[in-house]
């Protein structure tokens, strides 16, 4: 689960204030909002890539405002799936597990998994730019999910994909978020893609938000 | 990513272990001797050349760097390191010696300038009004810059500025306004005589306002050098005929001549004895800081005349390269061989008695007073001596006086002991023997126009040493004080005389050589 | 109306492409002009017999090693700096940034003159007596520095510029600290843009000449390098050496640069 409580921000010209939602436990929640409506840095301040000026974050049950982004337990695939340029699928999905040292196997075992469930096993020694959109989408889920985080953060994850893809990738976003149990919250400007994917709407305007009653 | 990161490691570790290498070859071990000389880009070619042999002779490191003579003189004010400095005009000299870079100046070559055509003249240049023709481009060195281009504007005076502006190209040394002339980017360069030789297919046309403005390229040492004796050094083996001056040559330069090579020069000075006092401490320095080897006789000046005549000639390897008497009348008997002299100082002669004066002299006369006890100095042998003498005769107290002179000795300090221990009444000695005695003897000077001896430096002409010797007459007029303190008066900043031209008053007759009287 | 008897299949060529053809054209064809006629004062000969002298063997070991250093040099300062140039905002930015950008300002011989005016100073001195620079080859690796950091600088911040942040951020997420994800994703992503800032490091630094003489000298066999042998074949009228070494120099970093343009692919 998903709490944020009285989060305030200012960049500039541009607030953030007293931001104050729920996502429930294992739910998928879309939070929709104008272009410019400050949806992409409520995201990173989920993440913890920027620092509100009040406020606190809870993920599950532990408060996680003051805690690095890579201690948060966030899954994070952003737009355009921001996969890393110079390694191969294989090496992407199991970075996370890399970087917490687990042993050689069990990384292979779980990007065998991963890879499997999302249907790129056979580009595992691909390099991003030899992916096509809806591929590089595929990898960069499975890169969130390789360490089992509580919480997926998905910033405009169909926007920059074709009308079929999209429909496609968004049937695996949704089957991997009932698949892994995963609290999902899903940024978009689509309302399609809200009516689509969404047990939970939220709106983000005027630098506050509220739910969409359902 | 770490495997690249490796790669570069290993690679930037093996380049900086190279380039330490190529370091610790660049950098002056302790122990190796080497120099650090800025040279006039003109002089490049037999600098080089010179460099590497004195390499090879006395295996010392000569680093050269070249440039403008005014370019490198800028450098020197700035880095203030380095030995030695090759100017290639009198002017830039000058300049270095009023802002206190330089010391010692050793002359090497001399050069004029010419206007450098190419081969064959094709535009037919002959005198300077050809270069103000429209179809001759004509290249010129900046004055500031360049020794050349700072003569040439003395030379031309107040034509300078107009050529400069009708120059096609000004440069900042004199090889590259040759170089341009070479390629034939322009008609005509005013360069050295001797720069016109180091480039192919160059000739000079020699123009009389150009001709007579003849110019010294000299080394001079450096304020900042921390090793004078080998910066002198390699001086020394620039000017030296059959070192230097010979690679000169070769190369189409004039070169001045210097002393002969000698690794450590050995100079003879000979000296009369009262000058001891004032050039004992500040020979010692010169000889430090040359590097060289000054071994001094001093001695009554009838003795040192006498010793140099029995000598004969100045071939004679014993002959002294340098001569300070202790008065002029001791100059004439060897004017052949010192026919220049420089007078540093003089001092008077007087009269001391005890303390107070108690027996009341005041006079030269009084010293015939009967029972008293009298003390000169040897006329034969000393200076001093003999103008007492001369000046005794002279007032006709000649025989009177001699009758109380209870001793004689060759120099005055004996007269000083003697009157200290109280064997003698009263002595004819120089000023600066009784001023340091002022506490224990008075002193009185005598009205005669024979009671003072000027003391002349004179350089041997024909001494392989002369330049050496040169310069340490230089270090004496440069050090005013330490006579001064001695007690002696001075005036070593008057112009040299001609050993020939010095009178001798009749009293002070020159001494009667005991081969001839003519 | 009748058609031309042209076929119609073949396409036109856009007269933009044959416009920026000629300019690209005309332009090569006066660098090799400058070079072909250069090379009609040399032949062969001269350049065999400058290979075989020692100075200028010499001359280009030293060019070969101290250039790669510095270009070595200029890129571990450049990526740090580069990427906090692209990176942070702060106030004051644009004033560093035209701070750094001095050594690209200066005529080369005022910058060797500032170098040597700063190791007079007393710190200056403190450090040329422990280790020193003035008139040796650390002074021609110092002198090489100070501009080719400059121009790599530029070159990184430009890669950092264009490199998106994202994945760095995804990084984190995933465990890492902002260092690590560097480390791990942004670096190999930049590193075209690193063989780009330490070529041009390495090539400003062969040509480099101004400094060099101020500072390190132009001494025979202990600081020359090859731009200093061509000014000292100059400044003696040898032209036919002069030129040789030039070409041999031309030679030279064309050679290199293609063959670390190549390698570059590969690793």
């Amino acid at each position: 689960m998903i709490r944020l409580s009285g989060i305030h921000h200012v960049a500039g010209a541009f607030r953030l204030e007293d931001i104050s939602f729920s996502v429930p436990a294992a739910t998928y929640a879309v939070l929709m909002g104008r272009t410019g409506s400050g949806k992409t840095t409520l995201v990173e301040i989920l993440c913890g890539l920027r620092q509100p000026t009040a406020g606190t974050i809870w993920i599950g049950d532990r408060d996680v405002t003051d805690l690095q982004p890579g201690l948060r337990g966030i899954g994070y695939v952003p737009q355009d799936g921001a996969l890393f340029p110079t390694m191969k699928v294989r090496e992407q999905i199991g970075f996370a597990l890399q970087i917490r040292n687990r042993g050689a196997d069990e990384i292979a075992e779980r990007v065998k998994e991963l890879s499997t469930q999302l249907g790129i096993a056979h580009l595992l020694d691909r390099l991003p730019p030899n992916l096509s959109g809806g591929e590089r989408q595929r990898v960069a889920l499975a890169r969130a999910l390789a360490a089992r985080p509580k919480v997926l953060l998905f910033d405009e994850p169909l926007s920059a994909l074709d009308e079929d893809t999209r429909d496609e990738i968004a049937a695996v976003l949704k089957q991997t978020q009932r698949a892994h149990g995963v609290t999902t919250l899903h940024i978009t400007h689509s309302r399609r893609e809200a009516a689509q994917l969404a047990d939970t709407i939220f709106h983000l305007e005027a630098g506050s938000v509220r739910e969409e009653p359902r | 990513m770490n495997r690249r990161a490796l790669l570069f490691l290993v690679v930037l570790v093996a380049t900086f272990a190279v380039t330490a290498q190529f370091y610790r070859n660049s950098t002056p071990k302790p122990g190796e001797a080497s120099i650090t000389v800025y040279c006039a880009a003109g002089l490049k070619k037999p600098v080089d050349a010179i460099a590497a042999r004195y390499r090879e002779e006395l295996g010392v490191e000569v680093h050269l760097q070249y440039g403008g003579t005014g370019t490198l003189l800028g450098a020197i004010r700035v880095a203030k390191q380095g030995d030695l400095f090759i100017a290639a005009d009198d002017g830039s000299l000058e300049d270095a010696r009023k802002a206190d870079s330089i010391r010692e100046v050793v002359p090497l070559v001399r050069q004029h300038p010419v206007i450098a055509v190419r081969t064959g003249n094709p535009k037919g240049i002959q005198s300077a009004k050809d270069l103000w023709r429209d179809d001759v481009r004509v290249a010129l060195a900046n004055p500031d810059a360049a020794s050349i281009g700072r003569s040439v504007r003395s030379a031309l005076g107040g034509d300078w500025e107009a050529l400069a502006s009708h120059a096609a190209v000004m440069k900042t040394t004199v090889t590259e306004i040759a170089s341009d002339l070479s390629i034939g980017a322009v008609d005509a360069a005013i360069i050295w005589d001797s720069t016109v030789p180091q480039f192919a297919g160059l000739a000079a046309v020699e123009v009389p306002e150009l001709q007579a403005k003849v110019e010294k390229a000299s080394a001079a040492v450096l304020t900042a050098s921390t090793q004078s004796p080998a910066a002198l050094r390699f001086a020394r083996y620039m000017a030296a005929p059959e070192k230097g001056g010979a690679i000169f040559k070769a190369n189409g330069f004039e070169p001045i001549g210097g002393d002969h090579w000698a690794v450590t020069p050995e100079m003879i000075l000979y000296s009369g004895g009262v000058n001891r006092l004032a050039i004992e401490k500040l020979l010692h320095q010169f000889s430090e800081r040359e590097g060289v080897t000054v071994t001094t006789v001093f001695n009554g000046c009838g003795i040192l005349c006498a010793t140099m005549k029995t000598m004969g000639d100045s071939s004679n390897p014993k002959f002294p390269d340098a001569y300070y008497a202790c008065d002029l009348c001791f100059v004439p008997p060897v004017a052949e061989q010192f026919p220049e002299a420089v007078i540093l100082t003089e001092t008077e002669i007087g009269i001391v008695v005890k303390k107070g004066n108690p027996l009341g002299i005041h006079t030269l006369a009084d010293l015939a007073k009967p029972g008293l006890k009298v003390g000169l100095c040897n006329a034969e042998q000393s200076t001093l001596g003999y103008m007492t003498r001369g000046m005794l005769q002279s007032s006709g107290l000649a025989e009177s006086v001699r009758a109380n002179v209870r001793v004689e000795v060759p120099t005055a300090d004996l007269l000083i002991t003697q009157m200290r221990a109280g064997a003698l009444e009263a002595a004819i000695v120089y000023r600066v023997n009784a001023a340091p005695q002022a506490e224990h003897l008075d002193y009185l000077p005598i009205d005669h126009p024979g009671a003072k001896a000027v003391q002349p430096f004179s350089v041997r002409a024909d001494s392989p040493n002369r330049q050496l010797a040169g310069r340490l007459l230089a270090f004496l007029q440069a050090h005013r004080g330490s006579f001064e303190e001695a007690g002696f008066s001075w005036r070593g900043d008057e112009a040299p005389i001609k050993s020939n031209k010095i009178v001798v008053p009749d009293w002070l007759k020159p001494p009667v050589p005991a081969a001839e009287s003519k | 109306m009748t058609e031309p008897a042209r076929q119609r299949r073949s396409r036109r060529v856009d007269p933009l492409w044959l416009a920026l053809g000629a300019i690209t054209g005309a332009y090569l064809l006066f660098i090799l002009a400058m070079l072909g006629a250069t090379a009609t004062y040399t032949s062969p000969g001269h350049l065999w017999r400058a290979l075989g002298s020692p100075p200028i063997q010499y001359s280009i070991q030293l060019s070969l090693v101290s250039c790669t250093l510095t270009a070595m040099l200029s890129l571990l300062l450049a990526v740090p700096v580069g990427f906090l140039l692209s990176r942070a905002r702060f106030r004051g930015k644009a004033l560093l940034d035209a701070a750094l950008d001095i050594p690209i300002v200066l005529p080369p011989m005022v910058l060797g003159l500032f170098l040597l005016i700063l190791f007079q100073t007393p710190l200056g001195r403190a450090i040329d007596r422990i280790l020193p620079f003035t008139y040796t080859v650390a002074g021609v690796v110092l002198a090489q520095f100070v501009i080719g950091a400059a121009f790599a600088v530029r070159t990184m911040r430009g890669t950092f510029d264009h490199l998106s942040s994202r994945p760095e951020d995804v990084a984190m997420t995933l465990g890492c600290s902002r260092a690590r994800a560097i480390w791990l994703v942004t670096l190999p992503a930049a590193g075209r843009g690193m063989f780009a800032a330490a070529s041009i490091a390495w090539a400003r630094s062969l040509g480099e000449f101004g400094p060099i003489l101020v500072f390190a000298g132009a001494t025979r066999k202990k600081t020359e390098v090859l731009p200093t042998t061509v000014w000292l074949e100059l400044t003696v009228g040898n032209l036919e050496a002069a030129i040789a070494v030039s070409i041999l120099m031309v030679l030279l970093a064309v050679v290199v640069l293609a063959s670390v343009r190549i390698a570059g692919e590969r690793i």
